[in-house]
């Protein structure tokens, strides 16, 4: 019982700092489920379904050259460094791999 | 003598209540740098540090002549120092400059653009107290040359390209951490490793 009351507050107390902050950067490495104009998904390398919000800021960049996120094949490799804001992901660059043909 | 008893009393009263109301203040509101300083704060932040440059190194203007060559010794100085903070671009917008109270400027813009290369070459040197700024002053001819470099390269803020961006991003210090990551990053866009499998049909969506 002891236990379990500590554990309770233990859990309390570190629940704020758990949390991910407004602004906290994130890499998002994995291969690409869906690419949209605004959003693109993310099956990672922990085998979990990420989406990530895309905007006119957001880089999409292959080696050195640019490219649009809708143009991003099903199956390729990326990583996304992506921003937390309001509890949202929002990608500042997606770096993309080869193509998923060309392994 | 009445009225100076008047006079210190009323002062005393007008402490009293100063001292309470930050109190409440203090005890209703908490902090986090992560605030915005009102305006007049920042008003009055600036106004006390326009006063404390000196009034003759206020007025220099950058003895190192403009050259390509101390804009390049800038760009770079400010990659390995400043970027930290400021962003390569100047923006401010990085982890610890968003963190920062006040943030850290876009030095871009107007606010720091109109500074005397004095001012810049002053607060370069000697830091801002209570702001995250320190001071990188070495005391040194090759500290002070460094400086001036800064202030040159700081001028060309607004006019960076993004080669130039490029250039910096890999002169940015890395901590170990972040040097086997890029390194883990660079293998897995190579297609080393496993991928894991896409579940989703293997097709792309032009719109949202």
């Amino acid at each position: 019982m002891k236990e379990t009351l500590f554990a309770l507050l233990l859990a309390i107390a570190i629940a704020p700092v758990a949390r991910a902050h407004e602004g906290d950067e994130h890499k998002v490495m994995g291969t690409v489920t869906m690419a949209a104009v605004d959003h693109i998904m993310v099956k990672t390398t922990e085998d979990k379904e990420v989406t990530i919000q895309v905007t006119k800021d957001t880089k999409v960049m292959k080696g050195e050259d640019a490219m649009k996120t809708e143009d991003i094949d099903a199956g390729t490799r990326v990583v996304v460094t992506a921003v937390t804001e309001k509890d949202q992901l929002r990608a500042k660059l997606i770096q993309v791999g080869a193509d998923p043909d060309q392994k | 003598m009445k009225t100076t008893g008047r006079v210190a009393f009323a002062l005393v009263a007008l402490g009293l209540v100063l001292a309470l109301s930050s109190y409440l203040f203090l005890r209703g509101h908490g902090f986090s740098a992560r605030a915005e300083p009102r305006e007049l704060e920042t008003f009055l932040a600036r106004a006390a540090r326009r006063i404390a440059i000196p009034m003759d190194v206020r007025d220099l203007n950058n003895p190192v002549p403009a050259s390509a060559e101390a804009l390049r010794s800038g760009l770079e100085h400010f990659a390995d120092h400043c970027a930290m903070c400021h962003a390569n671009d100047g923006s401010g917008n990085t982890e610890m400059g968003r963190g920062l109270y006040p943030k850290a400027p876009d030095m871009r813009l107007e606010a720091t653009q109109s500074l005397t290369d004095g001012e810049l070459y002053y607060i370069i040197e000697n830091g801002v107290p209570l702001t995250g700024m320190p001071a990188w002053g070495t005391a040194t001819p090759d500290g002070e040359a460094a400086s001036w470099h800064l202030v040159q390269f700081i001028r060309h803020l607004p006019e960076l390209t993004e080669a130039e961006l490029k250039e910096m991003e890999a002169m940015n210090p890395k901590s170990a951490e972040e040097w086997n990551q890029e390194q883990e990053i660079r293998r897995f866009l190579e297609g080393e490793g496993e991928a894991p499998k896409p579940a989703a049909p293997e097709h792309n969506h032009g719109g949202s």
